[in-house]
This record gives C-alpha cells, sequence and structure tokens, in this order.
C-alpha cells in the first residue's frame, strides 16, 4: 500500500516537474493581440467568415489579411471589438443582420420530380418541379448548412428562419441555388417574400398568388423612397447587388418599416412580420 | 474482319420495335411552340410580334453571335404569342407560338441552290447557317460552326454517325433506308466544305436494312466507307464513335476538331441533302415516337409541335404513362409534362409505363466497381458519387469530371440503384461554378 502510494507519487513528481520544464524551454509565443481577438470572437467556428475556425480567423485578422469586421456571426459589436484591439475604425452600417427568405412557396407543382433529394440536385434538372423558375424546391440545402440550427422546414415545405438563432454567417445564403435568402437588418419588418425575375403576367402563370407582379404600387405610396420596383437593372442605379429585374427591392438604409406598401401590395408579396418596432408615416403626410 | 468497338459500355435491350416502320408524315397541327433556342449557344431574338402573319420557312428568330443557328417557322399563320415557356429539359425558353391558318404558304425567295458543283466552301457553310442546321442526334451544336473550322485547325477526317446506340430510337435507320439520296449528297457537301475527298459512316452492325441499303449505294460512291461497329452502348457518343472508327483519343478538355476529326450526325447530313435538293430551311425532322402509344412509328413533323399533339395523332396511351422522355431514354429528358415543344434536336418521344419504370429505393454503395468498368469516359462514377455529396470542387476536378459525356451506362448497371448520372451532373455543376466564379 505504502509502497505504490510512494511509487506513483515519485512518478508524478518526477513528471511534473519534467512538464514544468518543457512549458518553459519549449513555449509557444502567441501574439497577445491574436489572443484577444479570439476571446472577443463569438467562438461558434462556423467558418463562415473563410477561415478555419476562429482562431484561424483571429491569425488573419492580426496579420492584416481579414478585415476585422470579416466575422458575419459577430456582427457590428464584434467588429468594434476588434477594431479596437487592432486599432482601426470600423466602417459600416451597424446594423444587426439575419437572413431572410424571398420566396412564399405558392406556385404550382408542374411534374413529379424523383431522384436525389437536395435543393442542388432538383435545380439542375431544368430548375426543379416548380412551375416558377425562381420558387423554393424545398429540399432544405439552407437547414443541412446551417451551423446554428436556425432553419427548420414548416409544414408547407418552406424554410423558416429562427431569428433569435441566427448569426448571419452566410452560408445558407451562399448553399441556395435560386438565391432565395438575403441578409436583412434584423429590427426591419418589412421585407418582399418573393423574387420572380418574370414579368407580372408571367409570374401569375405560375399559379402563385403571392408574387411580386412588378405593378410598382410599393413604390408609389411608400412615404420614405425606401422601396421601388426594378425593371432593367442596367439602367437603373437603385442599390441592386445581385442585379435582379422585375421585382420590388427594398433599400433598408431608407426603409422605416411603417408597413404601408404591405398594406397596399396587391398579391401580398410583401410581408410585415409582426411583433417588430414600426416607424412613422409621417414623411408621406407632409409630401401630401 | 474484327468489329470495331470501345472500352467500357453496356448492352441495353435494344426495344427497338419500330425499326421496319415506314417514315409517316403527321399532319401539321393547329398551332406550334419554336422556342428561340434549339441549339447550343445563345438564345435568338425573335423577327415578329404578336399579331405578324408568317409563312413556312421564315426567319422569325436570329441571334449575332458565331455560335447560334437561326430559327424558322414551320408552319404558316398568324403569331399568337411571344413568351417564355417549359422546353425539354425543363427549362424556360423564350418561344414564338404560331396559330396555323393551314393555308401552308411558303416564304417567297425559297428556290433550290445552284447544284454543288458551283458552291464553295463558304457558301456551303453560309447555306447551312442560314438554314438553322444543328447537330440533329440530340445536342444542338450549330453545324455550320463545325464546317468552318478556325484557321490554325485541319480538319482530315468525316466521321458521318449512324450508330444511333439508344433503345427505342430507330430514326435514323428508316432516313438510312428511305432516304438514303439525301443523306449522301449531304455528306457530299460536307466532304466539299471541309475540302475533303473521304468520309467514314459509322453504323451499328444489327442497324437490319439499313446496312443492306447503304450497301448497295456506296457501291456507286465513291469515297464514303462504311464502318461497321459493335452493338454497344454509347457507340454513338462523338468520343466513342471516333475511337472506335479511328484508334484515336480526344484528349481531356480537347474537342474532336482538335485531333482533325469531324463528327455530323446522319440525320443533319440527311437535312442538309433536303436543303440542297429544296432550298427550305430546317423546319422538320423525323422523330421515333415509341413506347406504350396506339401507333408506334417513326414520324416527320413539324418543328415545334408539341409532345401532347404528337401523342393525340398517334392515338393516344395504351395505357397509363409513368415516364415520358424526349430523346432517348439513355440521355434523354423525362418530362415534368407534356406541353413540350419539340425542336430540331430532339429525336424521339418515348413512353414508357410501370413494366419499365421501376422505383427502386437507393441503397448505400458497395463498392462493386461496375460503374468504373462500364464508363466509356474511364472516370470513377463511385468517387465523384462521394465528392458531390461532400461538395469537394477540388476532388471533382481531381477526378476529372467534366469528362463525363452523360451517357448513364453507371447509372444503369449500378446494383445499388444510386442515381449515378445525376450526381455526375451535380459535379459538373460544382466545377463549371467553381470556374465561372473564378473568371470573374
Amino acid at each position: 500500500m505504502i509502497q505504490s502510494i510512494a511509487s506513483l507519487g515519485i512518478l508524478g513528481a518526477a513528471f511534473g516537474a519534467l512538464l514544468a520544464f518543457a512549458g518553459t524551454k519549449f513555449a509557444v509565443e502567441v501574439d497577445p493581440k491574436e489572443e484577444a481577438v479570439l476571446i472577443a470572437l463569438p467562438g461558434a467556428n462556423c467558418g463562415a467568415c473563410g477561415y478555419p475556425g476562429c482562431a484561424g480567423f483571429a491569425a488573419a485578422v492580426v496579420s492584416g489579411k481579414a478585415p476585422v469586421d470579416g466575422c458575419p456571426v459577430g456582427g457590428p459589436s464584434v467588429a468594434a471589438k476588434l477594431g479596437e484591439i487592432m486599432g482601426q475604425a470600423v466602417d459600416g452600417d451597424g446594423l444587426v443582420k439575419i437572413a431572410a427568405r424571398m420566396c412564399s412557396g405558392d406556385c404550382d407543382i408542374r411534374g413529379d420530380y424523383q431522384s436525389i433529394d437536395t435543393c442542388r440536385a432538383a435545380h439542375i434538372m431544368g430548375g426543379g418541379a416548380q412551375a416558377c423558375a425562381f420558387a423554393c424546391l424545398g429540399f432544405g440545402d439552407c437547414v443541412a448548412v446551417c451551423p446554428f440550427d436556425a432553419i427548420h422546414m414548416s409544414e408547407k415545405g418552406i424554410p423558416i428562419i429562427d431569428e433569435e438563432k441566427c448569426q448571419n454567417c452566410g452560408k445558407c445564403i451562399i448553399e441556395c441555388p435560386k438565391n432565395l435568402l438575403i441578409e436583412v437588418p434584423k429590427a426591419s419588418a418589412v421585407h418582399v417574400n418573393c423574387s420572380s425575375q418574370d414579368t407580372g403576367p408571367d409570374t401569375r402563370k405560375t399559379g402563385c398568388a403571392t408574387g411580386c407582379i412588378v405593378c410598382g404600387i410599393c413604390e408609389r405610396v411608400c412615404p420614405h423612397d425606401a422601396i421601388h420596383v426594378v425593371r432593367d437593372p442596367a439602367n437603373d442605379s437603385w442599390p441592386n447587388p445581385r442585379g435582379l429585374r422585375n421585382i420590388a427591392i427594398i433599400d433598408y438604409s431608407k426603409c422605416v418599416s411603417c408597413g404601408l406598401c404591405v398594406e397596399k401590395c396587391p398579391t401580398k408579396a410583401l410581408v410585415l412580420q409582426e411583433g417588430k418596432e414600426q416607424g412613422s408615416r409621417e414623411a408621406r403626410v407632409a409630401v401630401q | 474482319m474484327r468489329l470495331r468497338t470501345f472500352r467500357g459500355g453496356i448492352y441495353p435491350p435494344a426495344m427497338k420495335g419500330t425499326s421496319q416502320r415506314p417514315i409517316v408524315d403527321l399532319p401539321a397541327p393547329a398551332h406550334v411552340v419554336i422556342p428561340m433556342q434549339q441549339h447550343v449557344g445563345t438564345t435568338c431574338s425573335p423577327l415578329v410580334k404578336v399579331g405578324d402573319t408568317v409563312k413556312i420557312g421564315q426567319k422569325i428568330g436570329q441571334c449575332t453571335t458565331f455560335i447560334s443557328a437561326p430559327i424558322h417557322a414551320s408552319i404558316s399563320g398568324k403569331v399568337k404569342s411571344i413568351g417564355a415557356v417549359d422546353v425539354a429539359n425543363g427549362n424556360k425558353v423564350l418561344a414564338i407560338t404560331i396559330e396555323n391558318d393551314f393555308q401552308n404558304t411558303l416564304v417567297e425567295g425559297i428556290a433550290p441552290p445552284p447544284p454543288l458543283e458551283e458552291l464553295s466552301p463558304a457558301e456551303i457553310a453560309e447555306l447551312v447557317r442560314e438554314a438553322g442546321i444543328v447537330g440533329m442526334g440530340g445536342a444542338g451544336f450549330p453545324t455550320s460552326v463545325k464546317l468552318t473550322p478556325p484557321a490554325d485547325v485541319k480538319i482530315d477526317m468525316i466521321i458521318i454517325n449512324a450508330v444511333e446506340c439508344e433503345p427505342y430510337l430507330t430514326c435514323d435507320q428508316m432516313i438510312i433506308i428511305e432516304e438514303v439520296n439525301y443523306m449522301i449528297s449531304g455528306i457530299r457537301a460536307i466532304m466539299k466544305a471541309l475540302g475533303l475527298d473521304h468520309a467514314c459512316i459509322g453504323i451499328k452492325i444489327n442497324m437490319e436494312g439499313a446496312i443492306d441499303r447503304l450497301h448497295e449505294i456506296i457501291l456507286e460512291e465513291k469515297g464514303i466507307d462504311i464502318v461497321p461497329l459493335v452493338p454497344k452502348y454509347p457507340q454513338g457518343e462523338e468520343r466513342q464513335l471516333i475511337y472506335a472508327v479511328t484508334g484515336k483519343e480526344v484528349p481531356s478538355g480537347a474537342l474532336p476538331q482538335d485531333i482533325g476529326i469531324a463528327v455530323f450526325n446522319a440525320a443533319t447530313a440527311w437535312s442538309i441533302g433536303h436543303l440542297l435538293a429544296d432550298g427550305l430551311p430546317l423546319t422538320e425532322r423525323v422523330i421515333t415516337v415509341g413506347g406504350a402509344v396506339k401507333e408506334e412509328g417513326n414520324y416527320r413533323i413539324k418543328v415545334g409541335t408539341t409532345v401532347d399533339q404528337v401523342i393525340e395523332m398517334v392515338g393516344g396511351y395504351t395505357d397509363t404513362p409513368k415516364s415520358i422522355i424526349v430523346g432517348g431514354p439513355m440521355t434523354g429528358f423525362g418530362l415534368y409534362h407534356t406541353n413540350i415543344p419539340l425542336t430540331k434536336q430532339n429525336n424521339g418521344v418515348i413512353v414508357l409505363t410501370e413494366e419499365h419504370v421501376k422505383e427502386e429505393e437507393m441503397t448505400e454503395c458497395i463498392h462493386c466497381g461496375q460503374c468504373v468498368q462500364v464508363c466509356p469516359a474511364r472516370i470513377m462514377p463511385n468517387r465523384i458519387a462521394k465528392l458531390v455529396k461532400k461538395a469537394d470542387v477540388d476532388g471533382l476536378e481531381k477526378f476529372n469530371v467534366l469528362d463525363c459525356r452523360d451517357c448513364a451506362a453507371c447509372a444503369y448497371v449500378c446494383p445499388a440503384k444510386i442515381p449515378l448520372l445525376h450526381y455526375m451532373k451535380i459535379g459538373k455543376n460544382y466545377v463549371n461554378e467553381e470556374r465561372a466564379k473564378n473568371r470573374a
């Protein structure tokens, strides 16, 4: 009994001394900045920044390869912290952003699709079984790719984004073959729930009652000049990073979520999320 | 003589019940839907407006790029609408719908071109281009582009593809049996356009009637040879045909013209022959309607006739259709619905019933390697399917997924019922997307 305690004790002491020696002799120099950056990051290791995990991103920030606002999950608050550590000014609008879906999934189904059940597989077979070429395919590639469990399929077969869980990593935005997911400010309540680039009559032909028919009513009623129907992206200076056509596009830097366009939209292609703060419609009164 | 062939491939049941049925002209339909893209290349822009009157052979779609083919009206009548329609591969394409006035008025200025002896190679290519002739075996590559190779390319061999290796399809066979003279005059025009005095016709050994007919003809025709080939699938695929006939392989990523070979489909040569005889642009073609329809057979249709109309004209279905395919059953497109216009490059409508379409559940790969054995492109479908699941674009590139020619032999033999062809297509989509991104 005493023998075994003594031998294990000696062994423990010997290895402890060895480790203490190795710890000082072979210590890896860590840039204190890198450590500070790593602590400030969300630590989700999602890879959305394009680097292998948060540690990889931290190293890239410190070496100047990645911008301080390069962590989409952290958003403006983390960007500000990193800017402080690195001593850089942070650009950007300072809005917390999340992903939003741009399809109601209401169009007709034109036939059977039987093969690999992923969106990408269906998309390359002539765009899938949906009558609308811009419709959600409903196989949930976005659900599979989400590292935060923030997307789930509704009973109707379209993805629902959990705003509390969504960290705006942007993986679903890249994954969706139909480009139906976009980045929007979390505070904004009004969204365009359609991304059809067909003309109005063609959108109607797909059997979708809630598609944008390019009528332009939203544009006319908006008191803040925050929504515009882009018909031809080549001759339109409206902010339109994806170059969409025949669709209403909201400029979130101007939109105050008053909801007037949602009331007037004849097809309900615009949607208002309940429970979010809505701005005033006074600007319209002033115009009148 | 030992029959020539290629490595790999499969022997699907031929199902060529229509192989001796004479070509029947189907009546012109009440309306046709003519897509503005019936070829590889850019979409044409319409030259007519809604309400215009058009005549047979009138050019109604044109585009200015080199790799394209103009589109012509196949019936006379009034333009009813212009808008996007679904086509066989599922995509939406701008199309012109023409309502038939049943007057069959030809457009002015249609006259047989001067005899072949008086035409220069450039004139032949221009005639073919203006007539809108494209590869009629399925791919739809504009024929005039093949007839005018770039200055640094020297074509020294012409192969005519009369293999028709897909099950069901027999339209090329019937063209040879009934209208071989048009095909031969088309081949002569191709030879003249490319400045060669020799061409080979690759044909399967089991094409009853067609081989005999060709043997009769070539006794009189100098410079045209027949190369009998093993009835294996996909013998009619361009690269496998070139290998079987010449023993040369087209390098990965290269075109047949890079090794001095030009391949033309038998039906393409046939339509050039028709063009030389009457000067009419490509507005008709022969298709095979097979499977569960009342009157299976080979039919001459107007370009733009819809699948619905064709099936009605041949007497309707004999059984509930399970899958309707435009093209051959191996490489054709299963349709989402039947309101689909048939274009210049569609060579068949196949109606399959429950008997032939088995829904079998996909199981895990058992690593038997049969897909690798049959793959004529010598790539590894099993590995590529795994890489697709991982979305490993670099790996896909390394395993040469772009060499796949969509023959579907891998999916045909797979005992685990994995839709390997679909995985190949996704793999190619990944690589092409990545390349487009890098170019931008």
